[in-house]
């Protein structure tokens, strides 16, 4: 089990950006008590940056390469460098004094051990540094970064890194997690496993990575090589025709190897394309059934009520060919039988031998409801083939998109091959070579043995590791239903839709060439307008902006439920607000709401400008009941900031607008 | 393929699930479980395609949607509904309800109307391949009926191949279409392991110890 960072205080001194209350204590202090904190301001007011020291007191100078440009982690290497000058002094920048005298201190828990971090703003260096009122020497790597490891319970400080910006901090730029298989994978491997097995599994991955890079580089050099030896073996030659040819061939091959790599690079693409054709076809069948099934039994109901006799086969031939218009009897399309019946059933006539039965009291009520019913279950059963046929067609598409992927890969291996003996074949009809040449070629078929040897080192490194994903994937897969269950919980407060997690591991490859491996992972079914079963959301394209946050939020919150040893955690969420329909913020502050309960021991940091609308009063109204309780769970950013041009002169407005979010006697 | 060839091949798939229907129907009756509810009926289907590499036989059906309730063929159950209308096999009891996911499904039992089904069980046992499908299913339907009703009904809950923790509900079980990932099949084969002395168990006798096995695994065993 894992321990989340819980935030107890932060105390920022000297930092010309917040010189604190008039009158007051100078410096910015807040407590984190259980529960809601609420960061209150304005555009400049400094909320983004006051998230971003807390992050930084958590880091460090230091961070994984790439991760804060929302690119796919895939086989990014999550190993965290030294940031660079300019990176280290982003809060010095945005002072008059570069932040000379300015320091942040944080108070905050993993487990049950109580940490205390300072540093130094202008460049982030540590100045203090203690576990349990114990100082500790004030190093960077050796005790900050160490400790920290070992604390959490992760193994590397790329994994500390990942854990603080995909699960504890929602910043601005984030990527939803719910539909980033690759950041999943990740996620869950040091959530969830051991931290030995998580080291393993970062290893190996890197290990696999390392050697197809290898591989790769030497094979491409190898080629390179090959060309330039063929190149001076054909200037030596005199036959105009075995130089042309051999230019030709090479330059076929040229452009086919190109074609190859891209068409190889597509495979995960195409094969998903055609796993989530497959799936909603099988869905849509399952679907039509039920829906068949409602009307059928709709059918039998209408029918029902005028039937003579009670012959079960009977009535459900009768009802299949109402239904289906297919004869189960003689195996015809029927329309013209399954009209006949329908007039008499509207004519409320016996149904076989045409008896008028208007008369009979009892059963013209209880055919007029069934009737009705029977045209509800028909238009739904009509909507649901529209849908199986458009599954069906784009399933058909993809596979065959599939098929001509796989066969055009397997028709340039093959050309490549061919070509390739061909090109040997008329090297070696070239006349006896320069002692250099012989040299080269000697070095090249030691190279090409080297490619080999490399190549059956990845094989079984692979394989290897193809084995150990598998396992640890079953380890991961018993977690599954704590996660879907403890998501259902968040996620049922908010949307009105269904929507639920499923787990479906995902296709991956590890470097660029190699069969794809499937890593543990969790996809997204939602009922919609046009779905009224949950279907696949397989890209957060697929629902709305405010289900999209708010069902990333719900994933994060789940996984830290489970996750956490004390099924406690800390969740910092930069303005909210920004994308949120405002029919929703009141279903999302009850959301936040619930995890923010205060029993639960949860640390909520929301920052939110002062923006008219529901979200701020339904936040402060459900965690505050008196002007004191509130007053501790608002940091006031107007009254502690050094104020902006816009706050200055726009004073009043803006006091207007606080007194109506919150009323009187708010923060400070 | 042409329009007219796919055509073709679509109906002889579908009479090749109807024969093999009949087929499972009327070893299912040898071993007493008729009449058959739907669900168990379909739980017979999806053990007859994993089970089949255990008698050197392909899957008819390759892959399924993993249900909560267990596996369910809509087109086994379209083929049912065609068995029925030509009078070669009976519903009982029909009824529709709602099933866990508060989704209609239909409720009853089937039997094979006997005057119709003889004709075509004769008819298939004279041809070799489909006396060995028969003897296949027939192993099965035994080994199967040992089984209490809600053994049969939980059995699902222990099989490897659809329990696969790596295959989530609302996923495709895949073990013979696209990939070949068939645990079931592969716990049957390892049963030759367990015989004492050496001794190599029957296809017949792997079916036997595959069922005895998710017995055990519903009760607890390991």
């Amino acid at each position: 089990m894992i321990n989340l960072p819980v935030l107890d205080r932060l105390d920022v001194t000297g930092y010309g950006l917040y010189p604190g209350v008039a009158g007051g204590e100078p410096g910015l202090h807040i407590d984190f008590n259980p529960g809601l904190t609420l960061i209150l301001g304005a555009n400049g007011l400094g909320k983004s940056t006051l998230v971003t020291i807390i992050y930084r007191l958590l880091t460090g100078p230091f961070d994984i390469p790439g991760l804060a440009t929302r690119a796919d982690l895939g086989n990014m290497r999550l190993t965290t460098t030294a940031l660079s000058a300019s990176s280290r002094a982003v809060f010095a920048q945005r002072v008059l004094d570069g932040g000379r005298s300015a320091s942040a201190r944080l108070t905050f828990k993993l487990g049950t051990h109580s940490i205390v971090v300072e540093r130094r703003l202008s460049d982030l260096t540590l100045t203090h540094f203690s576990i349990d009122t114990n100082p500790l020497a004030v190093s960077e790597q050796e005790t900050f970064q160490a400790e920290m490891l070992r604390l959490a319970g992760v193994w590397s400080f790329g994994d500390w890194v990942l854990l603080l910006r995909h699960l504890i901090f929602y910043f601005e730029d984030r990527r939803a997690l719910v539909w980033d298989a690759s950041a999943q994978r990740q996620i869950l491997r040091f959530l969830f496993l051991p931290v030995e097995t998580a080291r393993k599994w970062t290893e190996d991955e890197r290990a696999v990575l390392e050697l197809d890079s290898r591989m790769r580089n030497l094979s491409a050099a190898l080629y390179k090589e090959e060309r330039a030896l063929a190149s001076s073996e054909f200037k030596a030659v005199a036959g105009v025709d075995v130089r042309q040819e051999l230019q030709t061939l090479e330059k076929l091959q040229g452009i086919d190897q190109e074609r190859l790599e891209r068409l190889e690079g597509e495979v995960v693409e195409v094969e998903s394309e055609r796993q989530h054709g497959r799936l909603r076809v099988m869905k849509a069948e399952q679907e039509r059934e039920t829906r068949f099934r409602e009307l059928e039994r709709a059918k039998l109901t209408a029918i029902g009520a005028r039937f003579p006799d009670r012959s079960e086969t009977a009535r459900y031939i009768l009802a299949q060919l109402m239904t289906e218009h297919s004869c189960l009897v003689c195996d015809h399309v029927a329309p013209q039988a399954a009209a006949d019946y329908a007039t008499r059933i509207d004519h409320k006539k016996c149904i076989v031998c045409g008896t008028d039965l208007s008369a009979d009291e009892a059963v013209v009520p209880a055919t007029d409801v069934a009737d009705k019913r029977v045209e509800r279950a028909a238009a739904d059963l009509n909507a649901v083939d529209a849908d199986l046929s458009s599954a069906r067609q784009s399933f058909d598409d993809a596979e065959s998109r599939y098929q001509s992927h796989f066969n055009e890969i397997q028709e340039l291996n093959s050309k490549i091959s061919d070509r390739s003996r061909r090109i040997d074949g008329l090297v070696r009809r070239l006349p006896p070579a320069e002692a250099e040449m012989h040299q080269q070629r000697s070095e090249l078929a030691t190279m090409r043995g080297r490619v080999e040897q490399l190549r059956a080192e990845l094989t079984t490194k692979r394989s290897a590791f193809r084995s150990f994903v598998e396992d640890v994937s079953r380890q991961l897969a018993t977690q599954s239903e704590g996660i879907k269950k403890t998501f259902d919980g968040f996620a049922e407060g908010f949307l009105l839709e269904t929507c639920r997690l499923v787990w479906a591991p995902q296709k991956a490859r590890v470097g660029e060439s190699g069969d794809l491996f499937d890593f543990p992972a969790f996809e997204l079914e939602m009922t919609g307008g046009d779905f009224p079963s949950p279907v696949r959301r397989t890209g957060p394209e697929q629902v709305s902006e405010s289900q999209r946050e708010f069902i990333d939020l719900a994933f994060r919150m789940a996984l830290m439920t489970v996750a956490g040893s004390s099924a406690v955690g800390t969740l910092v969420i930069d303005a909210p607000e920004s994308s949120l329909d405002a029919v929703f913020v009141t279903r999302a502050a009850n959301v936040l709401s619930r995890f923010a309960e205060p029993l639960r021991g949860n640390r909520l940091l929301i920052t939110s400008n002062l923006v008219e609308g529901r979200l701020i009063p339904s936040l402060i109204q459900k965690a505050t009941t008196t002007d004191t309780e509130r007053s501790q769970r608002i940091v006031d950013l107007f009254s502690i900031a050094a104020p902006t041009a816009a706050v200055r002169q726009l004073r009043a407005e803006y006091e207007a607008i606080r007194q109506t979010l919150l009323g009187t006697g708010g923060g400070g | 393929m042409t329009s007219i060839e796919q055509q073709r091949a679509k109906d002889l798939g579908g009479l090749q699930r109807r024969i093999r229907l009949v087929m499972l129907l009327d070893t299912a009756g040898q071993a007493g479980l008729l009449p058959i509810p739907i669900l168990r009926l379909h739980t017979l289907a999806y053990l007859s395609n994993v089970l089949a590499p255990v008698w050197d036989m392909p899957a008819l059906e390759g892959k399924v949607l993993k249900r909560q309730g267990g596996p369910f063929y809509p087109a086994l159950q379209h083929d049912l509904d065609r068995l029925v209308g030509m009078g070669v096999a009976v519903i009982l009891g029909l009824d529709h309800v709602l099933d866990e996911d508060n989704r209609w499904r239909l409720e009853g039992s089937y039997q094979l109307n006997r005057p119709f089904a003889d004709r075509i069980v004769d008819r298939l046992s004279d041809f070799e391949s489909e006396r060995r499908l028969a003897t296949f299913l027939q192993e099965l339907a035994f080994a199967v009926s040992t089984l209490s009703d809600d053994d049969f009904d939980q059995a699902m809950t222990e099989d490897a191949t659809y329990s696969d923790p790596l295959i989530g509900v609302g996923n495709v079980v895949d073990f013979a279409e696209w990939q070949r990932r068939n645990y079931s099949a592969n716990a049957a084969r390892y049963f030759d392991n367990l015989l004492p002395g050496g001794a190599r168990a029957t296809p017949g006798e792997k079916l036997h110890l595959y069922v005895r096995h998710l017995h055990s695994r519903v009760h607890g065993g390991r």
